[in-house]
């Protein structure tokens, strides 16, 4: 049962299920106007606070991924309502019949224009997280008590537990008027070796619209290199335990953060 | 039992028009090259209401597959397909197209290939996909074909029954040209098996006439007992050419 908050959040429009190049689903015009203000305009107040849009060279954690990233804490969730919320994670969940945890790590993502393409990848991989995650609940990961790629922490308080991403949701919002030609798209793969970009199938970055999959082994995907516009989204993702995704596809399927 | 109408191009304008149109009358098996058509639901694309999403299988009344209609083996796979999951094809519309204007004629050399492609898919391949039905399924029974009043419609174009000099269209003009000949050419030869062939041959569309106006002239042929017939539609409606 959808909640009523999550209910009155959405347009009402309906969203498409793909089952090529994988099984994901689309949606466009997802939030009514004024929660779609709302998250934009949160979107855009953090992003510059945190001097997302000052000039240099884009942050990122690694050298692939050609982004600046701000990474959603307990603090900040609640200006993205409904997206960090139990009922968010529990729709999501249902809609790709993925038994979830509760446990989310999310983040904000801004792409300045002519960002380098991404690589072509699956996310199913591990993430830690300071503790389990209380019923009815969500816990998102704090990089700070513990690191979500390696499970280091220092807090002695912190009992980490390791589960695996096993959703992936992207919400684009606050970019400028998409056309065809302008990149930045999330670009979806049959296999792991073809031209990056040469994709089977194509997300574009339209304001509030979203493209949702598990994660599989067989989920790839990438970023687009974004030759005209600025490219601007929040992305989640949902967790299950190891065991459930081990009994799905293999334990040999996970991924751990090199 | 529901007819069962396979569709050519169903990812272009028309294509995607006729499988919306017919999807509650008819089961159709639509054929498409590069881009997946999301206008529909199907097998490969469905929409639903996130907030009252039952999850499972979904039973879609189109089913799509990806084909290139220039290769022998795909053609067959069309046929295949359409007769393994209906059992049976009674009307088949021929809707893909390649519409390029190449250019002026005195420089084909420069585009000899695209030339010959576009005459493949143009002018060929509806013979072929008719045929190839022919061969596995409508050589069987002529009193069915009779009783489901099976037939081809082959959309064809005005380029193909008058010339418009100096816009480069000779070849897409030839093609549709051509198309209309070979559909009263199908006619004739499948008269004795009961299987009604007619092209019809729209202004521009959505510019000039409406798309709907093409979707319900076929649903028109579809339903009538002509044959052999070549159909201008315009702004003044449908007329017989022949």
């Amino acid at each position: 049962m959808v909640s009523e908050g999550i209910a009155s959040a959405l347009s009402g429009d309906r969203w498409l299920e793909y089952q090529s190049p994988f099984r994901h689903l689309r949606a466009t015009n997802v939030f009514r106007r004024q929660t779609y203000e709302a998250l934009e305009l949160n979107f855009k107040r953090c992003l510059k606070e945190s001097g997302g849009t000052e000039g240099g060279q884009n942050h990122n954690s690694g050298t692939r991924y050609d982004a600046w990233m701000m990474g959603i804490t307990p603090a900040t969730a609640p200006l993205f309502y409904p997206l960090f919320s139990r009922e968010w994670h529990d729709l999501i969940s249902d809609l790709t019949g993925v038994r979830t945890t509760g446990h989310i790590d999310g983040g904000l993502h801004h792409h300045r224009v002519g960002s380098a393409n991404g690589w072509i990848h699956n996310d199913l991989c591990i993430g830690w997280f300071p503790g389990p995650c209380e019923a009815n609940d969500i816990a998102l990961s704090d990089h700070v008590r513990c690191n979500y790629s390696t499970g280091v922490f220092r807090d002695p308080h912190v009992q980490p537990v390791c589960v695996v991403r096993s959703v992936a949701l992207i919400f684009y919002l606050a970019n400028s008027d998409w056309a065809a030609g302008f990149g930045g798209e999330t670009c979806l793969y049959e296999t792991p070796f073809e031209n990056i970009e040469s994709a089977s199938g194509k997300v574009p970055p339209i304001n509030n619209s979203l493209v949702i999959f598990e994660c599989s082994p067989y989920s790839y995907h990438s970023f687009q290199s974004n030759s005209r516009i600025e490219r601007n989204c929040i992305v989640l993702w949902a967790h299950s335990t190891s065991e459930t995704v081990s009994a799905k596809f293999g334990n040999t399927s996970i991924g751990r953060w090199s | 039992m529901k007819r069962v109408c396979v569709v050519t191009g169903a990812a272009g304008k028309l294509g995607s028009s006729i499988c919306k149109r017919l999807s509650s009358d008819y089961n159709i098996l639509g054929v498409y090259h590069r881009n997946l058509p999301e206008q529909f639901d199907s097998q490969l694309v469905r929409s639903f209401d996130p907030l009252n999403c039952v999850g499972g299988e979904w039973d879609a009344s189109t089913y799509l597959v990806k084909a290139d209609l220039r290769k022998a083996n795909e053609l067959k796979k069309i046929v295949e397909v359409c007769l393994a999951r209906f059992g049976k094809v009674d009307l088949l519309v021929n809707a893909a197209a390649d519409v390029r204007f190449h250019g002026d004629l005195k420089y084909a050399w420069k585009y000899l290939a695209e030339a010959q492609d576009q005459l493949l898919l143009n002018t060929v391949v509806p013979v072929l996909l008719a045929s190839s039905f022919f061969e596995h399924f409508w050589k069987r029974d002529v009193q069915q074909n009779r009783q489901f009043n099976r037939n081809i419609i082959n959309v064809s174009s005005v380029s193909g029954l008058n010339i418009y000099a100096g816009l480069g269209q000779g070849v897409y003009s030839a093609s549709k040209a051509a198309l209309n000949y070979l559909t009263c050419h199908l006619a004739a030869e499948y008269e004795p098996i009961a299987v009604r062939a007619n092209a019809v041959c729209p202004v521009n569309f959505p510019g000039g006439i409406a798309t709907e106006v093409v979707v319900d002239e076929i649903v028109r042929i579809d339903s009538s007992n002509d044959s052999g017939k070549v159909f201008l539609l315009n702004e003044d409606g449908s007329r017989t050419t022949n």
